[in-house]
């Protein structure tokens, strides 16, 4: 009799504490939950970026195009951007270009350019795409076009290193359309650009 | 309701105003079209300072002489005939310059009439106690056959040697005081120096000094005002009717052909083109809106104008300056002797031939230090109808 009556007391213990286990993990589960993104509406980030450029549509052959009317240059931009979703972006970038002519002559550029970038991302890796447009100041020699229409595509692969910085490369193809009264004088520059880059993000 | 409206008018406002300053600031030259008529630049055999371009017939052949230090020249020949380089009588367009013997240390100018070739000529000395070499003295020789050279002796109105005259750091009158008619036929060639505002007709080995009786008749000053002391200025000649026109501009010249005498004389005066058309007495200057004018030469139909912002072409209506026009169709002339030079020296070897038919060359310099990474050479180029490009010679 004392033996049953001791293991039914031992039994409901135990039970008791299983149950008050049952119904801590459950509080815990509530208070701890967390849906991490890399981005959300409103963050902002600051690129920087240097390019090599090719000019496709100039004559000449990758990687230098050594005997096309244009060489390869380089270039170097900074942008902002302001997430308007955690995978929509806006913002703006600034480019300072230059190519080389065959004829010793230097091509430059600065191009403001407004653009929309769509970001996925796996872990701590993104993937920008961005599309944009607007106008540039295009000089060689004494002789200056401006506003000179652009449109810009851009694809990269970046990744996370911490909250504030990721690092990565991007491609990139650039139109620029040169228009003029005397419609003889009508041309376009082609260009695609290696870049290695940075983001600060905010 | 009110606030929305002023926010909405603020920023229609603002996106006008930047609009119109994308207008106002908007330039509209022609980059990429220009950037394909460039062509790779050859290595250059004659570069440096070359202050003038020469004219010189030797055992019947016409020939170029050019001085940078140096003298170099070139058998033109075939193109002065009329028959402008090409391809098939030019392997590859290479030049053909040759240098030649010269009587002393350096060359400054070099000029010609129709028996000599003049060549001014400096000598410098070491300053140890400076540290440099600054030019000595100047001295002039003349040539029949730009080999064997002879001192030529210049005296004024007092037996006194003028040469001597000459010196300092080879200043920018310096090196124009020696000039010619530079002229198309051989027989209206005549050479002249101007030193320290005396100046002399060169005939071989001696010079006759200009006197005030002299212009009127023989001389003509050239624009107005015709007085003394303009004459003492002078710095450029061409010749017309029979008679010898002198200016104190650099750049001067005539519409003269191997087979027509000249009716034009054409002047640079500052940033306008002055004429002066055969049995007129007063010239007309029109204003074409170039830079400095440093030197033209007369082609078919228009005139090749070197100016302290590159080479321009005007075109001629009735043989009068009308208006800055295009070179010819794929010319990269105004890409290769661009605004960041200044062009010194251009000469048209066939003047009966328009631009883009005929042989050209010019020269080009820039001014102090170059102000672009682009304008990096100081020599010789030359225009050539058979691959209708500018290149280095």
């Amino acid at each position: 009799m004392k033996r049953f009556f001791a293991f039914l007391c031992t039994f409901l213990i135990l039970s008791s504490a299983a149950l008050f286990a049952q119904e801590s993990d459950e509080n815990d589960d509530s208070v701890f939950a967390v849906d991490y993104r890399l981005n959300e509406p409103g963050d902002q980030y600051i690129k920087l970026g240097l390019m090599v450029t090719f000019p496709l549509n100039f004559g000449g052959e990758f990687p230098l195009y050594k005997e096309g009317q244009l060489n390869t240059g380089g270039a170097g931009y900074l942008g902002y951007h302001r997430f308007i979703t955690s995978w929509l972006a806006a913002g703006v970038d600034v480019h300072f270009g230059y190519n080389p002519t065959i004829g010793e002559n230097i091509f430059t550029y600065i191009p403001f350019i407004f653009n929309l970038t769509v970001q996925p991302s796996v872990w701590k890796f993104e993937f920008p795409v961005t599309v944009g447009a607007g106008f540039a100041m295009e000089s060689y020699l004494n002789r200056t076009y401006f506003p000179g229409l652009i449109v810009n595509a851009q694809a990269g692969a970046f990744f996370r290193i911490n909250p504030s910085w990721s690092f990565g490369l991007d491609g990139d193809f650039k139109y620029m359309p040169q228009w003029y009264s005397n419609s003889e004088n009508n041309d376009y520059g082609l260009f695609a650009s290696f870049s290695v880059a940075a983001r600060y993000h905010f | 309701m009110k606030l929305n409206i002023k926010k909405i008018l603020k920023k229609s406002l603002f996106i006008t105003a930047m609009s119109s300053s994308f207008l106002f600031f908007s330039c509209q030259d022609v980059i990429f079209a220009s950037i394909r008529d460039e062509v790779r630049l050859t290595v250059a055999k004659v570069s440096g300072d070359i202050t003038r371009i020469a004219r010189f017939t030797a055992d019947g052949k016409e020939y170029l002489y050019v001085s940078n230090g140096e003298l170099w020249f070139k058998d033109v020949t075939q193109a002065a005939s009329g028959t402008p380089t090409t391809a098939e009588n030019s392997a590859d367009y290479e030049s053909t310059w040759q240098r030649t013997n010269i009587p002393t240390q350096r060359t400054v100018a070099v000029a010609s009439d129709e028996t000599y070739l003049y060549l001014l000529c400096k000598t410098h000395e070491i300053d140890e106690d400076l540290g440099e070499v600054p030019p000595s003295g100047y001295s002039l020789y003349c040539s029949t056959d730009a080999s064997e050279w002879a001192a030529v002796t210049l005296k004024d109105a007092d037996g006194n040697d003028v040469l001597s005259s000459l010196g300092g750091t080879g200043n920018y009158d310096t090196l124009k005081c020696l000039f010619s008619t530079n002229s198309v036929k051989t027989e209206n060639r005549h050479a002249f120096i101007n030193i320290a505002g005396k100046v002399f007709s060169l005939n071989g080995e001696s010079g006759t000094l200009l006197t005030e009786n002299d212009f009127g008749s023989t001389y003509i000053w050239l624009p107005a005002p015709d007085t003394p002391e303009n004459h003492t200025s002078a710095r450029g000649a061409s010749f017309m009717d029979g008679k010898i026109y002198l200016t104190n501009h650099i750049a001067m010249t005539s519409n003269e052909t191997k087979d027509a005498e000249a009716d034009v004389i054409y002047y640079g005066s500052g940033s306008n083109i002055g004429y002066l058309l055969s049995g007129e007495t007063t010239a007309t200057e029109n204003d074409l809106n170039l830079s400095t004018i440093e030197s033209l030469a007369y082609t078919n139909g228009s005139i090749i104008v070197g100016t302290k912002s590159g080479i321009r072409k005007v075109s001629l209506s009735e043989n009068k300056p009308n208006s800055v026009t295009s070179f010819a169709d794929g010319s990269n002339a105004e890409t290769a002797l661009a605004a960041y030079y200044e062009v010194y020296n251009v000469i048209s070897v066939d003047p009966a031939k328009a631009e883009g038919e005929g042989d050209l060359y010019a020269t080009t310099i820039f001014e102090d230090t170059s102000s672009s990474t682009s304008a990096t050479y100081e020599g010789l180029w030359a225009y050539f109808p058979g691959r209708n490009k500018w290149n280095r010679e």
